[in-house]
């Protein structure tokens, strides 16, 4: 599998971080290590303690890495549950849609996880 | 000038990275290692503690917001309380979606902010004039006197403000604040050797222009700020002479609070002047505004704006109008303008003259010319589909698009997305944004041309008239600018749209006139031989549903010529 082909797999951009990361190099580097990230981990935790402000804090991180990384799949459907959670702000998804909010991050993730496990193993 | 910051000398400036994510921090770490030493630190804690060890040697600080501990807010606003740190700048990296936030860490004193993620081209030149400008004026605020310009240095002239005010209490003072507009500009065309020179001349020659001067000070590298004694005439058509012609073309505007208030802090004082001076930034006739209340209601009313701009492209806020071009020689419709129309939730309808501005400043513009681009597709699309005449729709592009060396291929995509033809749609570029980094602007308008899209050149004889303009950019269509038709009417005296008009015949670009508004004036831009009319005359700019009427039954003026 090549880095385009990896991208195009989980609705990421591969232009985007080469705009970033300026050389496949770096890309192939960074990208291995999503899994290592924590914010994902995190987030699952405060989802479960059901806790607004760990949720937003740790979405807001996987929003970041995972925009770094061109992934703007995954980007976005962190990015939407970090503005759910923004301190300050009143919710609008009731609890039954961000739970199914949350299992579409966690899919998303999952696949984004396989695919990167896939292209590391050649 | 040199462009890397390190090969002035062998060793390399020194920039802290607080970011708790630890895969942004390395990728950070990663892509500035080649040109800076990076220290780095996990949360705002560890970020201050840094910062304190290595205040001497760091030039810069990436200071990411959201982070265990101690947030980027927290950190700013810690920092902001040491003076020692003032002239230490930080960057803010945000990933919001809301501005908000970046106004926040504007306000508490961050410099500037880059947005995740990261543009790496965008981010390090960010980076490197950050630092330039901040280098140089940090070393004027160690010293007394400034020595290139010979003013105070920025503590100095605080301080010798607050010490004549306590002296003279009762008496009354103004303070000017004066500022070079786009000196980052002016510093990367002509080097930094030569701007210094022009600062000199300032300072020696703005005191001369001033009435009763008592000090002056260098507040920041192309800040000067001047205390004199209250005048109750208007005394600044002095200031005219300060610049002349030749100086780098470069322009300075003044900002001027009266009668000051002797307990507000000096900073302040300098800050609403600046406010002032801020509102003529950008304005070409404009070189001294001042100070009022309004101003402070101003900058609340562009806040809001500001805060519910991302939200009004959602909620379609933004409207289009259209207004016609008529074509001359076959007296018909020939095309017309795209014209953007805000109605606010909260403060109605706004004029574009307000957010244009404002959006041009914060980078929001280029998401609205795309979005209007995307409108104009959309109802050329329509157009074609309900059986209405086509006629092509010029879209303006703001100068900030064309710091994006995609633009021709994103809009190609987009006209593509609707099947609309290129031709249909033209580029209103201003004549200034032209001048502006004649380069790129021409690659890109080159690309734009060749993939078929027609471009024009807006606003022709507004401005300073850069001829050169003319020559090197792959322009289609010559609009002059309405103050040229107004000028002709009110004198009647035609010969500069005639030479306009004959000038755009030699370079083969069609010509349009803008801001008609009689049928005299529409008759003698006939007979002068001009292609296009647009403007009240004809029709005002309208609303989707009545330019769709308009383009099946016509102008009501039309046979009139």
């Amino acid at each position: 599998m090549t880095l385009q082909e990896l991208y195009a797999s989980v609705g990421g951009s591969y232009e985007s971080a080469l705009r970033i990361l300026q050389m496949d190099k770096l890309i192939t580097k960074f990208i291995a290590r999503l899994p290592q990230d924590q914010s994902f981990a995190k987030l699952m935790d405060a989802w479960k303690a059901r806790n607004g402000n760990g949720m937003f804090e740790a979405a807001h991180a996987l929003k970041g890495v995972s925009a770094n990384l061109g992934l703007n799949s995954l980007s976005e459907l962190a990015g939407a549950v970090a503005e759910e959670f923004r301190p300050g702000k009143s919710r609008t998804m009731s609890d039954e849609q961000l739970d199914s909010h949350m299992e579409q991050v966690r899919a998303k993730y999952e696949e984004t996880v396989v695919a990167i496990q896939q292209f590391t193993q050649g | 000038m040199s462009s890397n910051p390190e090969t002035k000398n062998s060793k390399k400036l020194t920039i802290l990275v607080v970011e708790d994510n630890e895969m942004n921090r390395e990728i950070l770490i990663d892509l500035l290692s080649d040109e800076y030493e990076v220290l780095e630190a996990d949360n705002g804690l560890t970020g201050l503690a840094a910062m304190e060890a290595h205040a001497d040697e760091l030039s810069a600080i990436l200071l990411d917001v959201y982070m265990p501990e101690c947030s980027g807010f927290e950190f700013l606003e810690r920092k902001r309380r040491n003076p020692r740190y003032d002239s230490l700048p930080v960057i803010v990296m945000t990933a919001s979606s809301t501005v908000t936030d970046e106004i926040r860490c504007l306000q508490l004193g961050a410099s500037d902010f880059i947005s995740k993620p990261y543009n790496t081209e965008v981010m390090k030149n960010r980076i490197q004039s950050i630092i330039r400008l901040r280098s140089a004026s940090s070393m004027l605020n160690r010293l007394e006197r400034d020595k290139l310009t010979g003013l105070y240095s920025k503590e100095f002239f605080f301080e010798g403000v607050k010490a004549e005010l306590a002296a003279h209490l009762g008496d009354a003072y103004d303070i000017v604040v004066s500022d070079v507009e786009n000196f980052r500009r002016v510093i990367d065309r002509y080097g930094e050797e030569r701007c210094d020179a022009f600062l000199a001349t300032l300072a020696e020659r703005i005191p001369k222009a001033l009435p009763d001067m008592v000090l002056g000070g260098r507040i920041d590298y192309d800040v000067f700020a001047f205390l004199i004694r209250h005048q109750k005439e208007d005394w600044t058509a002095s200031l005219d002479t300060v610049v002349e012609t030749g100086m780098l073309g470069a322009s300075v505007k003044y900002g001027i609070i009266t009668d000051i208030d002797p307990h507000l802090p000096v900073s302040t004082l300098c800050d609403r002047a600046g406010m002032a001076l801020n509102k003529i930034r950008g304005q070409f006739n404009a070189r001294v505004a001042w100070y009022n209340e309004e101003l402070l209601k101003n900058q609340l009313r562009d806040h809001i704006i500001v805060e519910g701009m991302q939200d009004a492209i959602k909620r379609h806020e933004f409207q289009v109008y259209y207004q016609p071009k008529h074509n001359v020689c076959e007296n018909r419709t020939g095309g017309a303008e795209a014209l953007v129309r805000w109605t606010h939730p909260v403060l109605g309808f706004i004029s574009p003259g307000i957010f244009i501005p404002l959006f041009e400043r914060n980078g929001f513009i280029t998401s609205l010319d795309r979005y209007i681009m995307e409108e104009v597709c959309i109802e050329l699309k329509r157009c074609k589909e309900i059986g209405l005449p086509l006629v092509p729709i010029s879209v303006n592009l703001s100068r900030m698009n064309f710091d994006n060396p995609n633009l021709p291929k994103e809009i190609a995509a987009l006209t593509d997305k609707y099947g609309v033809e290129h031709s249909l749609v033209h580029i209103e570029l201003t004549e200034s944004a032209a001048g502006d980094d004649p380069k790129s602007v021409a690659v890109l308008l080159r690309q734009l041309h060749d993939m078929g899209f027609v471009i024009e050149l807006d606003d022709f004889g507004s401005g300073y008239s850069a001829l050169a303009s003319l020559f090197t950019l792959s322009l289609d269509v010559m609009k002059m600018d309405m103050s040229i038709i107004r000028h002709a009417a009110q004198a009647s005296n035609y010969s500069l749209a005639r030479y306009a008009i004959m000038l755009a015949e030699c370079m083969k670009l069609k010509t349009v006139a803008e801001g008609v508004e009689t049928a005299d004036q529409a008759m003698a831009l006939k007979v002068l031989g001009c292609d296009y009319i647009q403007g009240n005359f004809f029709s005002k700019p309208l609303p989707r549903e009545e330019f769709e009427k308009y383009l099946v039954e016509g102008p009501k003026n039309a046979l009139a010529i």
